[in-house]
């Protein structure tokens, strides 16, 4: 059996000529790239070229944000659409203002057959018509002040923290002190001592004690967040921002233990 | 049933800060007496480990300090200059400080307190004047001398308001006037800003050209306010990058006085000279070690500029850098003393790079590009702040980088030319030079960029250096 090659049989006679259309094509196609090098080379003649010392890379990243982790400076406050979250927060809000009702009120168009409700009955009418007073304690919404109170709670770059400082009344006494050394920690916690993939942790609590002169000693771990980094990054902050200001003057003890809880989050 | 009420709020977590809020209410209405009174009736039990969930994201926020003015207790011409002196002077250095947020006067009452019997806590702590702390006192002339009591109370608790309260004599004159008010800032900013060491007492040296000769520079010294710049030297040549030693007992800088650009170590105590070799080539930019016992230099004395460290005296000479290209700009880690930052072109521009003391682990820290310079570590070793230009067409600005995390930040944008910014030994403040009122002056901000201030004014001032 011969093997025959098979040309396809194109008919010649009917095809169009390309010759004009491809010479007119070409003809289009230089000028266009005439034209975009004349124009690369004016708009583009003078820029440096690629890979020069000028270009800037991509590893390095600005902000412009005014916070700088380290620097012992307050943070800028951070508003949190929350209750509490005010200038001066009090205990109990007053009751925000009732809008006005309609002047006239759409009223509710009635059916045919409608089913009233049975009139709930009253057990006791005294219950109900007891007016609820405000305590006498009560503290009216914005005026209240910041709360001295044993722990105070505060929130840096890396999550947040609380405070207690021992027992007895130097939380109250001396709230300046407890604010500096809150707001000393608060800027020596930093977010890059922590692995970015973290996003939260337990709470970790750590004590140590505050001498006269102001250095802390006996910082320890009372308890851990189970994650290694978080815990060594809260003990840096207190290792960094050791020695604290000297104890209040007019305080008779020779030392301060103080509780500190670092709440982790991003 | 009122009591009932009241007692069943009282249970759970709020309990002490209600009663504690009532206290200081009370205190606030009816003044100290009233206040002691009212911690004796009602027994504060000792505090637990109570906590409050407040949810207040609030970072660490500024602490709010009214300054009411000194009031003079005679009519003496030189006492009122000299109190008004000391008001304008406590009044800047506590805005300065960085940790503050001043309240202003136009709130406070009429009738400022002079001692702690007439002050009325509600007055303070209660709007428009809503403070935290509360500084007063009193200015008099006693046995021809300046005497100046002063306060600081926290009025927002009225058991224990009394923070700090000192008495201060002083020369009458301007210069001890205006220093009573630094060394009384420094107190409050040491004490309510967790121990740090105030900056109100510090100078920052510089660079100037205001004798008015070309070429020709002296070098300079101010108080970090601006006040009193005075020149070091009068040598008539050209005089940089003066470096203060970590004891402010001596100045290293670079000058052309005996014809070669060399290292000079001026002593500030005996104002002569110190003896160090003269090393042929270019030799400049000294830097001190932290423990004031070693000086870093760029050096030619090789044939191309290197990085050397010797004594302060010149003995036991050292190379560290070893490479074709420029290397100038050592700055020692001031917490470590471990590590030495540099400039270097040896990538084609100039850019920072970081070694160890003995000249290993070299590393380059700023991989952006561009042309890096003037490194100046923060006291704590954890920011560098140096200036850059980013692109060719642009300008240099001063930014900040965190080491451990390269994160960088910029300080400085779209005002004139920023260089050379050097540290506040508190780590809160940067000083640097800067074109953007048309000539170079000297320029100080807080290190977040905020705050600048101008501190200069006369002739081109440049290359500042923040005393220890």
């Amino acid at each position: 059996m011969s093997t025959r090659v098979l040309t396809p049989a194109l008919p010649t006679e009917g095809r169009e000529s390309l010759r004009g259309a491809l010479l007119v094509s070409i003809g289009l196609h230089t000028v266009m790239s005439a034209l975009m090098l004349t124009y690369g080379l004016l708009r583009f003649g003078h820029s440096e070229s690629w890979g020069n010392p000028w270009e800037k890379g991509s590893s390095a990243r600005v902000r412009a944000v005014s916070s700088l982790p380290g620097v012992p400076l307050p943070t800028p406050l951070q508003v949190t659409p929350n209750t509490l979250a005010n200038e001066s927060p009090g205990l109990y809000h007053t009751e925000p203002e009732t809008p006005p009702p309609p002047e006239r009120a759409e009223e509710i168009p009635k059916f045919k057959d409608e089913i009233k409700p049975n009139e709930p009955k009253r057990i006791n009418t005294r219950i109900q018509k007891q007016q609820l007073t405000p305590p006498p304690n009560a503290v009216p919404f914005g005026a209240g002040g910041q709360p001295a109170v044993a722990y105070s709670q505060f929130t840096t770059s890396a999550g947040e923290a609380g405070i207690a400082f021992g027992e007895g009344d130097f939380g109250t006494r001396y709230g300046w002190y407890v604010a500096a050394v809150r707001n000393k920690v608060s800027g020596n916690w930093l977010l890059s001592t922590i692995s970015p993939n973290l996003m939260s942790a337990p709470r970790v609590y750590v004590e140590f004690d505050i001498q006269r002169d102001g250095t802390a000693t006996n910082i320890r771990l009372t308890q851990s967040s189970g994650n290694p980094e978080v815990d060594r990054s809260t003990l840096r902050a207190i290792e960094a921002s050791n020695p604290f200001g000297s104890l209040p003057p007019d305080y008779s003890g020779g030392k301060v233990s103080v509780d500190f809880y670092f709440d982790f989050h991003r | 049933m009122a009591l009932m009420n009241q007692r069943s709020l009282l249970v759970g977590p709020a309990n002490r800060t209600a009663r504690a809020a009532v206290l200081c209410s009370l205190c606030g209405r009816l003044g100290l007496t009233a206040a002691i009174a009212a911690a004796f009736l009602i027994p504060v039990p000792p505090v637990q480990g109570q906590q409050i969930t407040t949810g207040i994201n609030r970072g660490a926020p500024s602490i709010r300090i009214a300054v009411a003015e000194f009031p003079a207790q005679s009519s003496d011409a030189n006492l009122t200059a000299l109190t008004q002196e000391f008001n304008s002077v406590l009044w800047n250095d506590l805005d300065n400080a960085g940790i503050f947020e001043l309240v202003s006067r136009s709130f406070y009452p009429l009738k400022p307190p002079v001692g702690p019997a007439d002050l009325v806590f509600d007055q303070w702590a209660n709007p428009p004047v809503s403070t935290q702390m509360l500084v007063f006192g009193k200015t008099e002339i006693s046995n021809s001398n300046l005497v100046i009591t002063a306060y600081l109370y926290d009025v927002k608790n009225p058991g224990s308001p009394s923070v700090l309260a000192k008495r201060f004599v002083a020369t009458p004159d301007e210069i001890s006037s205006r220093e009573t008010a630094h060394r009384f800032a420094n107190e409050i900013v040491q004490t309510l800003g967790g121990g740090a060491p105030g900056i109100a007492l510090t100078k920052i040296v510089f660079v100037s050209n205001r004798s008015g000769r070309t070429g020709r520079s002296e070098i300079y010294v101010m108080d970090y306010d601006g006040f009193n710049p005075h020149p070091i030297t009068s040598y008539g040549s050209l005089s940089l990058t003066p470096r203060w030693s970590p004891d402010n007992g001596r100045l290293a800088f670079m000058s052309y006085v005996s014809g070669n650009p060399e290292i000079v170590v001026y002593s500030l105590e005996s104002h002569h000279l110190l003896p160090f070799p003269h090393l042929s080539g270019m030799n400049t930019t000294p830097a001190w070690s932290p423990d004031g016992k070693k000086l870093a230099f760029s050096s030619s004395l090789g044939g191309d500029s290197e990085i050397y460290v010797a004594n302060p005296d010149g003995s036991d000479l050292q190379r560290l850098t070893f490479s074709p290209s420029v290397d100038i700009s050592p700055a020692w880690n001031p917490k470590t003393g471990n590590e030495i930052a540099f400039v270097s072109d040896r990538s084609g521009t100039p850019q920072i790079y970081m070694m160890n003391a003995d000249g290993s682990n070299l590393r380059r820290l700023i991989t952006g590009g561009g042309d890096a310079s003037e490194p100046s570590w923060s006291p704590n070793g954890q920011l560098m702040a140096f200036q850059w230009r980013v692109s060719e067409t642009g300008t240099y600005d001063v930014y900040v980088i965190d080491i451990a995390s390269g994160q960088i930040t910029q300080l400085t944008h779209d005002a004139g030319r920023n260089e050379h910014p050097t540290w506040s030994p508190d780590g809160r403040h940067l000083v640097f030079s800067s074109t953007r009122t048309g000539s170079k002056q000297i320029w100080t901000t807080l290190a977040d960029g905020s705050n600048p201030k101008q501190l200069t004014t006369q002739g081109d001032n440049w290359n500042p250096n923040w005393s220890n």
